[in-house]
């Protein structure tokens, strides 16, 4: 790791990879996990809804 | 390929952050999260929102209009219902797994299930009964955030609700069993069906038929002059007695003996002597026709000084249609009755009525009930069935008086 990062233009380019990441994970990976979690969790309710509580009281 | 993306994204959240500090990808993290959490909570609400329940045709062409007939589009206190207010769960969980429901109704409306008003108005006693379960299992919550028990002030209800309302308060009752239809047309009874009947058409087709025998009709048949249906000539009634006189292929030659009054086309036949417990309705054409019915006696109804005729007749109907015993079709009707006549009071004896003052009485109530027409039918034959006329332990019992009295606040 240390070696790779001595030179600036491999260090911009680490810099530029990281925020990428970090953009990507914050503002597409989180809410498309937390719509998909929320989703199966939504499914997951009406399915035992279905099976074994019976219509919510 | 999928081994690559594994690893990319395991990088993503393995790799330590080399250049971005600490405290930037919290920050970020956090702003990220609020920013994700409040556009989640935006499409909730407009996801929840009249104009997108609207923006689906089936929704605006035939919900709509029909609200818009009722207090709860426009009402001298300005408070408007919208759809999500009664059909949209408040609290998280229900809420999300009725938006994942919804799917199904997306699907439905990409592939038209209900796509025109004919095909949504025969689908709708479906719509309508997930409706009723639901708004039953959970008292009609969404309703009462609106009107609860405990706000109400009864005094000043329109006298024909006090009585009812106390009454549904005092037992903590939800609003839908009594307010169906409070919102929408309701759904076309006569399509419904009652799936209790399907026990009795299997009992049915699983009944031993003897030629002599006696049986009872667990449908409402169409009769006949002859096996090949080429001339109908009435409708026998549900529980209507009949004796078995042969069958051919899927069709039954039986012999009808019963009573009508002798006036008029005399069309409609009764199963006793001076009861209107109709078994069997003929066509004009054919119910004065001596070949086919044969008058046996004639008897004077002293109570109404009409005649009455013992007639008979021999006609053709459709084979599995017949059980040896009435019972099976009594409890189906007697737990209908039970159910539904029970709501707003205690559901009078059977016995504590006669078998002509039953059709009248039910007549006023089973509009009330969201019985459809074949059950209501089965209903009143088995309260006239089971009246004083036909009870020994008649009247004079005090446990029915109170029946209807304790309706009373
Ligand atoms: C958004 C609040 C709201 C919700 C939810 C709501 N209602 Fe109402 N309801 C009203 C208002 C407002 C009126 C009219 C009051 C008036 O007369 O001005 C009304 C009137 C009624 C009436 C009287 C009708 C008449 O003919 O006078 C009944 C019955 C009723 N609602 C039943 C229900 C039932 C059953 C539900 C649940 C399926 C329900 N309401 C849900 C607000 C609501
Ligand atoms: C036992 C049956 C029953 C139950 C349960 C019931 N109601 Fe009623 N309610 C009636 C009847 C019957 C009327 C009179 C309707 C009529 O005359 O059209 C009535 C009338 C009303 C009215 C009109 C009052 C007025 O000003 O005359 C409102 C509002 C109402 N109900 C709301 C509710 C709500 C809300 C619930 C649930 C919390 C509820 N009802 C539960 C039977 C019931
Ligand atoms: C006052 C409460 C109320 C409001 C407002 C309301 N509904 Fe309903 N809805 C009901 C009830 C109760 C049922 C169950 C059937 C019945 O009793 O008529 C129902 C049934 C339905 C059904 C099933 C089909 C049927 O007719 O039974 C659909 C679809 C529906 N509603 C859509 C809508 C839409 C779309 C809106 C908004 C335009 C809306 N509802 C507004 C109470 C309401
Ligand atoms: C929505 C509420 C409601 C339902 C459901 C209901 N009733 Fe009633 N019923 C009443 C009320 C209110 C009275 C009292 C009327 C009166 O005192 O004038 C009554 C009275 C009666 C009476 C006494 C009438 C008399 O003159 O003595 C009979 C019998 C009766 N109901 C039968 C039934 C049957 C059968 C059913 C089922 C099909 C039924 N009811 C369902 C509200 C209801």
């Amino acid at each position: 790791m240390k070696t790779s990062m001595n030179t600036t233009s491999e260090m911009t380019t680490g810099n530029r990879k990281e925020w990428l990441s970090f953009l990507l994970l914050a503002f597409i990976v989180l809410p498309t996990v937390m719509v998909g979690a929320i989703a199966i969790y939504g499914f997951a309710v009406w399915g035992l809804q279905i099976l074994v509580f019976g219509p919510p009281s | 390929m999928i081994k690559n993306l594994y690893r990319t994204v395991k990088n993503l959240f393995q790799r330590p952050s080399t250049k971005i500090g600490l405290g930037v990808l919290v920050m970020g993290g956090f702003i990220a999260g609020a920013i994700a959490w409040l556009g989640f909570n935006t499409a909730l609400h407009a996801t929840s929102k009249e104009e997108f329940c609207l923006s689906c045709h089936s929704m605006h062409d035939n919900l709509l209009p029909e609200l818009q007939k009722t207090v709860h589009w426009s009402n001298r206190t300005g408070v408007r219902t919208r759809c999500s207010d009664c059909h949209v769960p408040h609290n998280f969980t229900d809420k999300i797994a009725r938006k994942m429901q919804a799917s199904r109704e997306v699907w439905g409306e990409l592939i038209g299930t209900i796509g025109t008003r004919e095909k949504f108005q025969e689908h709708r006693i479906v719509l309508a009964r997930r409706e009723w379960k639901r708004l039953s299992a959970n008292g009609s919550r969404e309703c009462r955030v609106c009107h609860d028990y405990k706000d109400m002030d009864f005094n000043v209800m329109r006298p024909a609700s006090q009585v009812a309302m106390r009454r549904a308060a005092e037992r903590d009752e939800s609003c839908i069993s009594c307010h169906k239809g409070i919102a929408h047309q309701l759904p076309d009874m006569k399509g419904a069906h009652n799936p209790a009947f399907d026990t009795l058409v299997s009992a049915a087709s699983g009944q031993n038929i003897e030629a002599g025998g006696e049986y009872f009709a667990i449908l409402p048949r169409d009769l006949f002059t002859d096996p090949q249906m080429t001339q109908k000539i009435g409708l026998l009634e549900v529980g209507a007695k009949v004796k078995m006189l042969e069958t051919q292929g899927n069709m039954q030659r039986v012999e009808l003996d019963l009573w009508r009054k002798n006036k008029g086309y005399g069309r409609v036949w009764y199963s006793q002597f001076g009861l209107n417990i109709t078994s069997a309705i003929l066509e004009k054409t054919v119910s004065r026709d001596d070949n086919l019915v044969k008058v046996l006696e004639a008897q004077e109804d002293l109570l109404t000084g009409l005649e009455w005729q013992r007639v008979k007749a021999e006609v053709w109907m459709q084979a599995e249609s017949l059980l040896a015993s009435p019972e099976p079709i009594w409890s189906i009707a007697r737990s209908s009755y039970s159910s539904s006549c029970s709501t707003c009071h205690r559901q009078p004896q059977e016995a504590h009525f006669d078998a002509n003052t039953w059709p009248g009485l039910f007549g006023g109530m089973v509009g009330f009930t969201s019985m459809d027409e074949d059950t209501a039918k089965v209903v009143l034959k088995y309260l006239q069935n089971h009246s004083s006329d036909f009870s020994e332990t008649a009247h004079g019992n005090d446990a029915t008086k109170g029946a209807v009295q304790t309706a009373r606040p």
